[in-house]
């Protein structure tokens, strides 16, 4: 079988006043398994939550605030950023911290989508 | 006066919450007027830290209800008004009532049966708004 599409998709807490360095920490796809485009996509539950995606050590956004939405990401809506380019197990971190006094939780979804190479 | 009541806690925004959304209300909200107002999220799992020495507070969020365009005295209006987020960024009054809140409850989500009715049931406090009003810790 082959896929050529993959999805993160989550919801962390994250405590007042703190930061999560990455909340894609463990998850399956969080080294690109190729060549991808990606897409992602995160709300908070409250306002104050500020999130950084960086790609393969390299900074593709520094703390950008995030929606305030309190849902699972809806497509298109909640896109923070698209069009990224993972090489091939290139780490995806996505740093997510809270400015406020009380736990907030991140959502989060990442698109990966694998680009065919043509050689 | 006039107000917009939250349809799940209660509180009251200010007259001009619908006309000025996305100006001075509802940041990273939408397009579509809801209340801002806090509510607990019961159902989340509390992760635990290390060398935690008081109880974890679970997450809050806004509950994004339907307000509705009420008429009210003063009186009432400023008893149960909300507090906004323009005037607490960083929410330290409402973590605080928040944080009431959820220590007066938690002990019944414990004891509550698993369905997603009975919890809510027995986090309900009839008469109390989540977020403004000072919360007394019931034994």
């Amino acid at each position: 079988m082959v896929v050529n599409k993959f999805l993160m998709q989550g919801s962390t807490a994250i405590a007042a006043n703190s930061t999560d360095n990455n909340v894609l920490d463990k998850q399956r796809y969080e080294r690109a398994p190729g060549l991808c485009v990606g897409s992602l996509y995160v709300n908070g539950s409250a306002a104050g939550l500020y999130c950084e995606l960086n790609i393969g050590g390299g900074s593709v956004s520094g703390p950008v605030l995030c929606n305030a939405s309190n849902r699972v990401p809806v497509i298109p809506d909640d896109v923070l950023i698209s069009g990224w380019l993972a090489s091939p197990n290139a780490k995806i971190e996505l740093s997510v911290t809270n400015t406020t006094g009380g736990v907030l939780t991140a959502y989060w979804k990442a698109e990966l989508q694998l680009v065919k190479q043509r050689r | 006066m006039y107000a917009y009541r939250c349809a799940r806690t209660g509180l009251y925004f200010p007259s001009d919450y619908v006309e000025q959304w996305g100006r001075k209300y509802g940041h990273g909200l939408g397009p579509t007027p809801v209340s801002e107002a806090l509510v607990n999220d019961y159902h989340f799992p509390v992760v635990h830290q290390k060398n935690e020495g008081d109880p974890v507070m679970v997450p809050v969020g806004v509950c994004r209800a339907q307000v509705d365009l009420v008429e009210i005295s003063e009186e009432e209006y400023n008893s149960k008004r909300a507090i906004l987020q323009t005037e607490d960024p960083k929410m330290q009054q409402r973590a605080r009532i928040m944080w009431a809140r959820q220590m007066a409850n938690s002990q019944k989500v414990r004891n509550a049966n698993p369905g997603m009715e009975s919890v809510a049931a027995a986090i309900e406090v009839p008469g109390k708004p989540a977020v403004s009003e000072p919360v007394t810790v019931e034994e």
